[in-house]
């Protein structure tokens, strides 16, 4: 529907009569047309519905004005009889110069289309309330950890409940683990992975989620982990695993390790940050009663008091984190509360990119307009002896100014519709190049607003400008405009004109300057060595291995020998984190001779491998030697550690030999120096890590990673049935191989550069078409001068360089205006840049050859066509 | 035919309440039939005449509401009151006696 404000301009009664029931009819064909609709198809019905909500109020406001007199109705209709005229006239103007026509639409609707996608899926991603309840008042408590780096560090149980009693303004508070993985077996059905969250029962009710059947967690469930154990589940997995039966209520949800009973399931459009199909009340996650301060591992989300304000909060957390850190150093020093609204912690993490791009996106749109705006000064001059000829014959201001008005307006709506079908069609285009991080992707739809707002401001530019001849030929002395002749531009436009392909110039330069870092940025990444192959490298999660170590590790043993026998097969190992698959570990790290209080003790990435790993990866051994068959729980316990750690930790020291320990555990000696690997992403330096092996504590959920000598997917059947043979109920998921896993990490930077690429190539067209139609008008109002040149022997070569000269001057003039914006602007672009400066001289001094190149070839371009007139003819044009 | 009163309704009226006489219908209905009509009229502009056509007595109208996959849809029907259905009926017999006391085809030829 409309907005409500617009819907104002009815009165009451039309509302009431005419536009509430038309609108109800419109909205029940829309569901009807909705119903089964293919994803494409949804989002041109919504823009349909809303197009049509627009055009009912236009058609009441219609109807109310032919309520009114009769006398004013037949006035009316004189006034859209005229009307009617102007446009047919504007419309055969507009025929009459196609050229100009079909630039000038095509300009706009670059300008448009590029606005309205990328801003549509801004305003989707960024600008709109997420699904929730009251979703604006909802906050995240973080800890801000200056030991470890990190800013988004969860709770511990017990300080979770601090926070809980000790900062009233923010009145519901729930607890989230990670994600968390569950293997549900029974039910006749086969073993299946699926992923969920124990969570506060407070939780569910404070977003406002509404079960589909059986009801939600609530705060009764947080009371004792002694009651039997309740689970909600979501949609997805009700209909796939319980055919969306209602007995499904009160029947109980087995997995390995335990079992709840269902007592609802949530609607299929409810999402929390990442997959999650079971939710269990966070008493029953085994660290909730055990982790007391030390297993920081809980999220905080609540909801600020209706009288609290997001600063209260922060002070009020900041508050009582500085107390705990002071009465729990050994588990909380250095960490500081740090409350974040949820939708600026969801969002954060892209925020910087796409405002940066549409930044872009925003400049692509000044471009156009000033195109526009350039086409119609130079239409302009042609037609100011035609308005002075009218203004002469009698005809009236407002008259004439009807007329252009009318072309101004049919140009707009033709680059408006063209604009749309772009938008329309860049949006379905960047779908599939959104990467998969973005939260709120399936969210992404074109916004009508945005739509509306371009077109409106292409509108605005086409009547400034377009109005431009009016205001001359009624300012300036008619007589003379047609003594002249309506040539040669007065020095009034000319400047205009000359600043407008400087601002092209310049507008360009720093969007081509922005790609062009990006480009570089991406080079580098793409270059980067993450410390391991990713060729012929494949990764799964094992799950519902024996619960019992030592049978657990026998079996792995087994699967290893037998994957070391299967064809296809090089190597085969797990670990407990894989790289950039997301996921990390630390621990506190305690070097022996060397005693710290725990709290100074330094933190370290933790994993467990076995010694086929570091095969499968090609993790090269630096130092030492590597695990063996031997390191097991008989032997004395052993670690790895990589460069990065051995050079932090014992600088000018052989680490190999000192005894270590994780989290205070027992001590291990260090045998061997392994080569660091990018862990949590490709820009992320290598970051300090320490390896023990699997035979001494093996994890309950391996990953698995295996080399092949070919096509890793083709050796997937051949892998799955050495692992079955071995182990029939073993749970095989997350399939993903290292190549894939390596696109993933390249994705975000690989869809900014592709369209801030996109936005740089665009820029350049437009400039060049700017540039070009400005210098092409210039060299046609000069022809009787370039004439008079040629007839008294000048060199057409001559002639030639003397415009591009011209051009040439204004280019320079906008290239340097533009490289100067390129580095202030710079600034934004820090953060997106991987191994270059934001003021890299040979990315802004390649972006600025390019559009120098484009704008000499279209100063060129003008040139040739002044000199390949013969002098007698461009004479005769006088 | 001189003492004929020319009737209350106007075509659309009387097509609308022609249909009304068979049992109530959405507006959505309604409009369906006109179309088959021919008769080309926006959303609107049909709605105001339903409207008017309450507020002179010859109609009744109320909103219907069901939910559909979590949405409240509504929707106008009609149906006809007496008084509505006495302007028919008046109207009918208006055109009936103007044809039975008016003009032949072949006066009509030779007017």
């Amino acid at each position: 529907m409309p907005p409500g404000w617009l819907l104002r301009l009815l009165d009451p009664g039309t509302r009431r009569d005419a536009f509430e029931p038309a609108w109800h009819d419109v909205a029940a064909e829309h569901r009807e047309r909705m119903r089964g609709a293919r994803r494409g198809r949804r989002v041109l019905n919504r823009l349909w519905l809303r197009m049509r909500g627009w055009f009912l109020l236009l058609q009441c406001l219609s109807l109310q004005r032919r309520l009114s007199s009769v006398q004013q109705t037949s006035q009316r209709t004189g006034m859209m009889e005229g009307t009617a005229r102007d446009f047919r006239f504007a419309a055969r103007a507009l025929q009459r110069r196609p050229g100009f026509t079909v630039l000038a639409a095509i300009t706009l609707a670059l300008g448009i289309g590029a606005n309205t996608a990328i801003f549509s899926v801004v305003r989707s991603v960024l600008l709109r309330s997420l699904p929730y309840a009251d979703a604006d008042r909802l906050v995240v408590i973080w800890g801000d950890n200056a030991t470890a780096a990190s800013t988004r560090d969860p709770h511990a149980p017990e300080t979770v409940q601090d926070y809980m009693r000790e900062v009233p303004a923010v009145e519901t508070m729930a607890a989230i683990t990670p994600q968390w993985s569950f293997t549900l077996v029974g039910d006749g059905a086969a073993a299946e992975r699926v992923h969920g969250f124990y969570v506060s029962g407070t939780f569910l009710p404070m977003l406002g989620v509404q079960p589909v059947i059986g009801r939600v967690l609530n705060a009764e469930d947080d009371r004792s982990a002694d009651a039997a154990p309740v689970a909600v589940i979501g949609y997805g997995l009700w209909q796939r695993r319980f055919g969306g039966a209602e007995s499904v209520l009160g029947s109980e949800l087995r997995t390995v390790g335990g079992s709840a009973t269902i007592v609802g399931v949530l609607p299929a459009s409810f999402r929390w940050r990442e997959e999650a199909e079971v939710w269990i009340p966070v008493v029953y996650n085994s660290f909730w009663s055990t982790g007391g301060r030390r297993v920081r591992l809980y999220e905080i989300v609540g909801r600020l008091a209706p009288d609290a304000t997001h600063e209260r909060a922060q002070a009020e957390a900041a508050r009582l984190s500085a107390r705990l850190a002071a009465e729990y150093p050994e588990n909380l020093e250095g960490i500081r509360a740090r409350v974040v609204p949820l939708l600026d912690d969801v969002v954060g993490p892209v925020r910087r990119a796409l405002l940066v791009l549409l930044g872009a996106a925003g400049l692509v749109l000044i471009l156009a307009c000033a195109n526009v705006a350039s086409l119609l000064l130079v239409r302009g001059d042609g037609r100011r002896r035609e308005v002075a000829v009218r203004a002469a014959l009698g005809g009236t201001r407002r008259r004439i100014a009807r007329e252009l008005i009318a072309e101004s307006l049919l140009l707009g709506l033709a680059g408006g519709a063209l604009g749309m079908l772009m938008a329309l069609g860049g949006v379905r285009a960047l779908l599939p190049f959104v990467p998969a991080g973005i939260p709120r992707r399936e969210e992404i739809a074109i916004d009508g607003t945005v739509l509306l707002f371009t077109l409106a401001l292409a509108l605005a530019t086409g009547l400034l400008f377009g109005l431009a001849p009016l205001l001359e030929a009624f300012r300036a002395d008619a007589a003379a405009t047609l003594r002249e002749g309506g040539r040669g531009a007065s020095p009034g436009r000319r400047r205009a004109r000359a600043v407008l392909v400087v601002a092209e110039v310049a507008v360009a330069v720093m969007i081509a300057g922005g790609a062009s870092l990006l480009l570089r940025s991406f080079g580098n990444l793409q270059r980067v060595d993450p410390g391991f192959q990713t060729e012929r490298v494949v990764s799964m999660d094992l799950s519902n291995l024996p619960a019992d170590a030592t049978e657990r590790i026998t079996l792995m043993e087994s699967i290893y020998d037998r994957l070391a026998s299967t064809a296809g097969v090089l190597a085969a190992g797990e670990v407990s984190r894989i790289p950039l698959l997301g996921g990390n570990i630390t621990s506190r790290l305690a070097i022996e001779d060397r005693p710290l209080p725990q709290e100074e003790q330094p933190e370290i990435d933790f994993r467990r491998a076995s010694r086929g790993y570091f095969a499968a990866m090609s993790i090269p051994l630096l130092d030492g030697r590597m695990f063996e068959a031997g390191d097991d729980v008989t032997a004395a316990p052993v670690a790895l550690i990589n460069d990065v750690a051995a050079e932090r930790f014992f600088p000018n020291e052989d680490p190999i030999g000192r005894a270590v320990s994780f989290g205070g555990g027992q001590y291990l000696t260090i045998i061997g120096i392994v080569g660091g690997v990018r862990h949590l992403g490709l820009a992320d330096a290598p970051r300090p890590e320490a390896y023990v092996h699997t035979l001494q504590g093996s994890a309950s959920n391996p990953q698995l990673l295996v080399r092949t000598s070919a096509d890793p997917r083709a050796a997937l059947p051949a892998v799955r049935t050495a692992i079955r043979d071995i182990a029939p109920a073993i749970v095989i998921s997350r399939v993903t191989t290292m190549e894939e896993a390596r696109a993933l990490a390249l994705a975000g930077p690989r869809f900014n550069t592709m369209l801030f690429g996109l936005f740089a190539a665009l820029a350049l067209l437009l400039a060049a078409i700017g540039a070009y139609g400005v210098m092409a008008y210039s060299v046609a109002q000069r022809r009787r001068e370039i004439g008079v040149r040629l007839s008294v022997g000048a060199r057409p070569r001559d002639v030639a360089a003397m415009i591009v000269r011209d051009g040439m001057k204004l280019a320079l003039l906008g290239l340097a205006i533009g490289i100067a914006g390129a580095l202030g602007a710079s600034r934004a672009l820090r953060g997106l840049l991987y191994g270059v400066s934001p003021t890299d001289g040979l990315a802004l001094g390649a972006a600025a050859a390019i559009i120098a190149v484009a704008v000499m070839l279209a100063c060129l371009l003008s040139a040739r066509r002044a000199t390949s007139v013969h002098p007698i003819e461009a004479l005769r044009v006088e | 035919v001189s003492d004929l009163k020319i009737p209350d309704l106007s075509h659309l009226q009387f097509l609308v309440i022609g249909q009304l006489r068979s049992g109530e219908a959405s507006g959505r209905a309604i409009r369906e039939t006109l179309r088959r009509f021919r008769v080309r009229q926006s959303g609107p502009a049909f709605y105001q005449m339903m409207a008017r056509m309450e507020r002179s007595g010859l109609a009744e109208g109320w909103y219907t509401q069901e939910v559909v996959e979590g949405q409240v849809m509504k929707e106008r029907h009609y149906r006809i009151t007496p008084a509505g259905a006495a302007a028919w009926w008046e109207c009918r017999s208006f055109y009936e006696q103007a044809i039975a006391e008016g003009p032949d085809e072949e006066g009509l030829a030779h007017a």
